[in-house]
């Protein structure tokens, strides 16, 4: 595989990072739509776009791999398509915030553990 | 530098290959903290063997990363050369060896020509500080890495038997980078010739320091290679 950073290599100094997708807004969206971009691969016959990463090196980039015949077409920086920083809104405030902690009390609504890490991410801007 | 008669368990930093250097004739010199083999014994075999095939043990140098994106800006603001480009290497005149590891990513060594000298000021960089500027990040690799160096016209031959990367003297020139598999360790070998002799330094995880001194070692013996001290090494300066 031809690494964008170091030239050609062997690929058993590559490790796969799975398909290139658009994050959903963590502070809009579903707990369906956040689950689904996190555990549920397309899994698609045909060209597809891949996050690779050269181990030795610790470089990340971008491939775009034939699945049905695993060659590998073209390889490039990641920079080349994520060229901007993506900011977004802040996370509009939870029952547990506002109410103060996240007591079990009667009548309250607990945050559900997807929605609270998202949130829990917008805040610290580490999307 | 002191004399022999060092014992390296004396020492607070250690090499984390000295127990396979300790050889009734191996001799010590005391260096950043740590006793260095500069001798392991006949001069004449090491003078042989540092031109054919030979393997030393640098991992108590210092050496030093930085990394982020204001790195070059603050490299170059501390007068220092920067490499040509990514996976290359520059000696400057301070008697370091600079070498880009990534876009906004540097690796400092000590050139074996001055390797018995004291660190280089930027080994020392923001010792108290996370940060030595902004958007300047230390990477200290004194511990993380251990690092060897291989000499000798053999060399490569011997890495072909270790890692797939082409090290051919016309293939490799001197002063160029590659972060490969070598022995199936993740490594950072780096070309530094020391006057006429080709010399690899091989920067591993130091958990694997061990192992891969080993295997250095073991393919060594088809050629008759040799393990050396730093003072052969010095004397092949400049």
């Amino acid at each position: 595989m031809p690494c964008p950073l170091n030239g050609w290599r062997n690929i058993t100094e590559f490790a796969c990072g799975g398909e290139v997708i658009d994050v959903p807004d963590p502070t809009s969206c579903s707990d369906r739509a956040w689950a689904d971009y996190l555990f549920m691969e397309n899994n698609v016959r045909g060209v597809v776009r891949e996050w690779w990463l050269h181990v030795p090196s610790s470089y990340w980039f971008i491939a775009e791999r034939n699945t049905a015949t695993d060659e590998i077409l073209k390889t490039y920086p990641a920079d080349e398509i994520f060229n901007q920083q993506v900011d977004y809104p802040s996370p509009r405030p939870s029952p547990s915030r506002v109410e103060g902690g996240n007591l079990s009390l009667p009548g309250k609504i607990i945050p559900s553990p997807l929605e609270g890490e998202a949130q829990g991410k917008g805040e610290d801007g580490e999307i | 530098m002191t004399r022999a008669g060092i014992n390296p368990q004396a020492f607070e930093r250690r090499s984390p290959v000295y127990r396979s250097l300790t050889g009734k004739d191996t001799e010590y010199v005391a260096v950043n903290g740590g006793a260095v083999v500069s001798s392991t014994g006949s001069p004449a075999t090491e003078k042989e063997a540092v031109t054919r095939l030979a393997l030393c043990d640098l991992s108590l140098l210092p050496r030093m990363g930085f990394k982020g994106s204001g790195t070059v800006a603050w490299l170059t603001s501390q007068g220092v050369s920067l490499p040509p480009g990514v996976n290359t290497t520059v000696r400057t005149n301070d008697g370091i060896l600079i070498s880009q590891l990534g876009m906004t990513e540097f690796l400092i060594l000590p050139d074996l020509n001055h390797a018995g000298d004291p660190g280089h000021r930027l080994m020392n960089t923001g010792e108290n500080n996370e940060t030595a500027a902004a958007g300047t990040y230390r990477l200290p690799r004194q511990d993380s890495h251990c690092c060897f160096a291989v000499t000798g016209s053999f060399a490569a031959g011997m890495f072909a038997k270790l890692c797939a990367i082409d090290l051919r003297s016309h293939k490799f020139l001197n002063l160029d980078v590659a972060q490969t598999s070598v022995a199936r360790v993740n490594s950072i070998i780096i070309r530094s010739d020391l006057a006429e002799t080709v010399c690899y330094l091989i920067l591993t995880d130091t958990t694997f320091a061990e192992y891969l001194w080993h295997c250095l070692v073991a393919a060594m013996a088809e050629y008759g290679g040799e393990v050396i001290g730093l003072n052969s090494l010095i004397r092949l300066k400049t």
